[in-house]
């Protein structure tokens, strides 16, 4: 019985675990996607005094 | 456009150049905007991207297809195994759905759209991006 509760705490906490962890993914995914959004395809001095943005379909 | 700013802004440091996508004009419009993805992943975004301006033509018509796409890629000796999977499985395409949830929400409307820091510049010819940037720079020449 002893065993039994154990085995069913341990995987509650493993499961806790996973749903915590993937959630801090899902949140650094985010954060990287935004800053890498602006600068993805960038060329020039990071430090320029301008930045020239173009929005353009291939088509 | 592209090759006098970089020629005259870029190389002598005053303008930092970025390129996003829009890829509003249908299926084919999506595909090669994830396949410059593909692409940037071998470090070939610029030769790619010049290849796709080079070889437009009607819209959705095939031009674009993958078939077509890795066939650019194959052109510029990209690993043509690594750059199809990249393209099947779609990894890019949240990322280029971002970028055109950006746009819309900047009131983009056509292409190419242009921003000097951050201020839509319209027409989007050569005269007045150059002006807009040399206005950003204080008024000085390239």
């Amino acid at each position: 019985m002893y065993a039994k509760r154990s085995l069913l705490l341990f995987a509650f906490l493993a499961f806790a675990l996973v749903v915590v962890g993937c959630g801090q993914g899902a949140l650094l995914d985010a954060d990287s996607d935004a800053v890498g959004t602006a600068e993805r395809h960038a060329v020039g001095e990071e430090d320029a005094a301008v930045t020239v943005t173009v929005f353009d379909d291939f088509q | 456009m592209k090759p006098v700013l970089l020629e005259e802004f870029v190389a002598t440091g005053k303008i930092r150049f970025v390129t996003r996508h829009y890829a509003f004009l249908g299926p084919e419009s999506t595909r090669a905007a994830e396949a410059s993805e593909c692409a940037a992943e071998q470090g070939a975004f610029e030769r790619f991207a010049d290849l796709l301006y080079a070889n437009q033509r009607g819209r959705n018509d095939g031009g674009f297809s993958d078939v077509m796409l890795t066939h650019i890629a194959e052109f510029i000796d990209l690993d043509a195994v690594d750059f199809a999977t990249c393209l099947a499985s779609e990894r890019h395409l949240m990322t280029v759905q971002q970028d055109v949830d950006d746009a819309i929400d900047l009131d983009v409307r056509g292409t190419p759209s242009v921003f000097v820091n951050g201020a839509y510049v319209t027409p989007a010819d050569v005269s007045a991006i150059v002006a807009a940037i040399e206005e950003a720079l204080g008024g000085t020449s390239p």
